[in-house]
């Protein structure tokens, strides 16, 4: 894949979703000179022009026949990360969804054991003892030695 | 020699020595739980004081502060989470240290340079209180937000292989520090309507989703798991030689140290920075730095630990708390009677030599504590890699959502962790956008209070004379920076040419 010509339009992508939404910021007849605005618009300004000094070096590079300066990855690589990472991610969103239903000791052995069969350990007796063992160790740390009010199960 | 009596009797017939040393375990333990900063591990503490003698309480406030600031070290050098904000320049070479099977040996020089740094502030803090605490009151909103520059000023060093890139993660940084209420006119910026973003994004919140959430997500496709082996995977005090080669860094630590702590608001977290920036500057092994450099790891935790004493000054002196924790110490002196000011100095001298003596026990146990639970910390990063980040996963949840105990906090680590994501396969630098969440609050307020002041000129930063050496020190660190990259730009373009013409 080529990142230095994707990385410029990310960022102009970023630099003009950020503009658009700090273009509707309310004004107050409280402000100053620069305004709530002022800076937002100008942060986003100068990474616009990042990213255009970045489009505009990778193009002098392509033209001049330089080496990218960076390794490429490629597609089937790419596509194998972001589904790893999905995984993982998925596991910590489903955390979101469940603590407040299951509380946290439950949802907790559930983390642990999804993460540890995602990762490359067999189910087992074992990854079941060490999920349950390693959910009551967390919430005795907090919620008994730190005194934190965790999530209880069904929300109660 | 009243006071050798004093300090003696002290420690010989209170409890100091054990308030002290538990102060420092539980704060150790703070600092080291990503979520749970060096303010919260004291405020949990604060009821528990309440019954207590008032100098073993403070004692116990400020031990647990040391050992929070020292505690957060542990996780960036072992695990890429940063337990603290002032860690988070501890990770670059903590961490690459680690991954090379030296985090033993970073550990040992982190534990090193936080006791020496510690030393060190507590000595500006006796010898010097009176002195520094004027620096403190001549702050104004133009000298904080050149202080806020000068932070940012180090970007171009930390930028990595891109200045662009490093600049792009910066602005990033600064647009997540706009979110939440405007500091002048209270307008809701990129709030969406969700009260909790009313207050803005925690620094924490992204610096455990940028190094540790993205670091799990990139992990999770490495089918091998470069484990620390042999004698780098035990505790190790740098010998001699190492404790020679640290001695720059960690002078300029604790310089550095000293002056930011007395700020109140800078904190330790500008401190690491420059450190981190001034050591790379300043060393014979340059090329190092980023790739397991010992003097990476001694130059940020000597600033941060020095900063925790130093920053007792303006509490002590004025009742400025420049922090969260400072203002938890200053909740802890005020339910005792203690007023702060010239005035604790005379009428309340026992219990300002008792927290200098507790102070002191407090950085030597670090150093006791310290080899008591790294060996231990070592062997947990040991499991097997299934293991290890399940978790940390969970100790990412856990901490996180005891800040708040906000579920949304959690979606934003995770926000985060996407965005670490796709900037680590850009190859962006993550620091940039660390100093950029931590900074933009103090630059933006400050930068506008300070026009505000003017009537709108901006000359007002010229005529503030602390404000007008932080700005041409600033000038000096971006100049110099860049020269250095153009220099080895130049150097490398021509080896290119010479190598090519043989």
């Amino acid at each position: 894949m080529a990142r230095d010509l994707y990385c410029p339009i990310g960022l102009l992508a970023v630099a003009a979703g950020y503009y658009h939404a700090a273009s509707g910021i309310g004004r107050s007849a409280l402000a100053d000179e620069i305004g709530a605005t002022g800076l937002p618009m100008a942060y986003a300004l100068a990474l616009a022009s990042i990213g255009l000094l970045m489009a505009l070096q990778a193009i002098l590079r392509r033209i001049l026949g330089c080496a990218q300066a960076e390794p490429r990855i490629e597609l089937s690589e790419l596509i194998f990360m972001l589904h790893r990472a999905g995984g993982v991610l998925g596991i910590g969103i489903s955390y979101l969804l469940i603590v407040t239903t299951v509380g946290y000791v439950i949802a907790l052995i559930m983390v642990l054991a999804a993460m540890l069969v995602y990762l490359g350990e067999r189910p087992s007796v074992r990854v079941a003892l060490v999920s349950i063992g390693g959910a009551c160790f967390f919430w005795v740390l907090f919620e008994r030695f730190l005194g934190i009010s965790m999530p209880e199960l069904w929300g109660l | 020699m009243d006071i050798v009596y004093q300090v003696v009797g002290l420690l010989l017939y209170t409890p100091l020595i054990f308030v002290a040393m538990a102060g420092v375990g539980w704060g150790i333990l703070g600092g080291a739980l990503p979520g749970i900063s060096p303010s919260i591990a004291m405020a949990l503490l604060l009821p528990l004081t309440y019954g207590m003698d008032p100098g073993l309480a403070i004692v116990l406030l400020a031990s647990t502060y040391v050992g929070a600031e020292y505690g957060g070290s542990i996780p960036a050098i072992l695990i890429n989470t940063p337990g603290t904000n002032a860690a988070a320049a501890t990770v670059l070479d903590g961490y690459e240290m680690q991954k090379q099977g030296r985090g033993g040996e970073a550990l040992g020089i982190s534990l090193y340079s936080g006791v020496l740094g510690g030393l060190f502030g507590l000595t500006m803090l006796i010898l010097l209180t009176k002195q520094l605490s004027e620096v403190a009151l001549a702050f104004t909103p133009m000298a904080y937000f050149s202080l806020g520059v000068l932070g940012l000023s180090v970007i171009v060093s930390l930028s990595g292989e891109s200045l662009l890139k490093g600049f792009a993660a910066a602005l990033l940084g600064l647009m997540v520090a706009t979110v939440g209420s405007d500091p002048i006119s209270g307008v809701s910026r990129f709030t969406y309507d969700q009260p909790e973003l009313l207050d803005g994004i925690a620094p924490i919140l992204v610096m455990v989703g940028l190094f540790a959430v993205s670091e799990l997500l990139r992990q999770a496709s490495v089918p091998v798991w470069d484990k620390p082996m042999g004698e780098g995977a035990r505790l190790k005090l740098p010998d001699g030689p190492m404790r020679r080669r640290l001695i720059k860094p960690q002078l300029l630590g604790s310089v550095i140290g000293t002056v930011e702590g007395v700020m109140p608001g800078a904190g330790g977290t500008i401190a690491s920075f420059m450190s981190y920036n001034e050591a790379r500057r300043w060393s014979k092994n340059k090329d190092e730095f980023g790739k397991g450099s010992p003097e990476g790891v001694a130059a940020p935790e000597t600033a941060n630990n020095t900063v925790a004493a130093t920053a007792l000054v303006p509490v002590l002196s004025f009742g400025i708390p420049g922090s969260n924790s400072a203002a938890i110490l200053l909740g802890g002196l005020l339910v005792h009677g203690l007023l702060p000011g010239p005035r604790l100095f005379e009428e309340n001298s026992g219990i300002v030599i008792g927290l200098y003596t507790g102070l002191f026990v407090a950085t030597l146990s670090l150093l006791a504590l310290g080899m008591l639970i790294l060996p231990v910390c070592l062997w947990l990063v040991k499991r097997p890699k299934a293991y290890l980040m399940a978790f940390i996963y969970v100790l990412v949840f856990s901490g996180i959502y005891s800040i708040d105990q906000s579920l949304f906090d959690l979606g934003l680590v995770l926000g985060a962790g996407i965005v670490g994501f796709f900037m680590r396969l850009a190859g962006f630098p993550f620091l940039p956008a660390v100093l950029g969440v931590v900074l933009g609050y103090l630059v933006e307020s400050n930068f506008r209070r300070s026009l505000v002041l003017s009537g709108g000129d901006h000359t007002i930063f010229l005529e503030d004379p602390i404000s007008l050496g932080l700005l041409i020190v600033a000038g000096i660190f971006i100049i110099g920076s860049l020269s250095v990259r153009m220099w080895a730009g130049w150097r490398s373009l021509r080896g290119g040419a010479a190598s090519g013409s043989v």
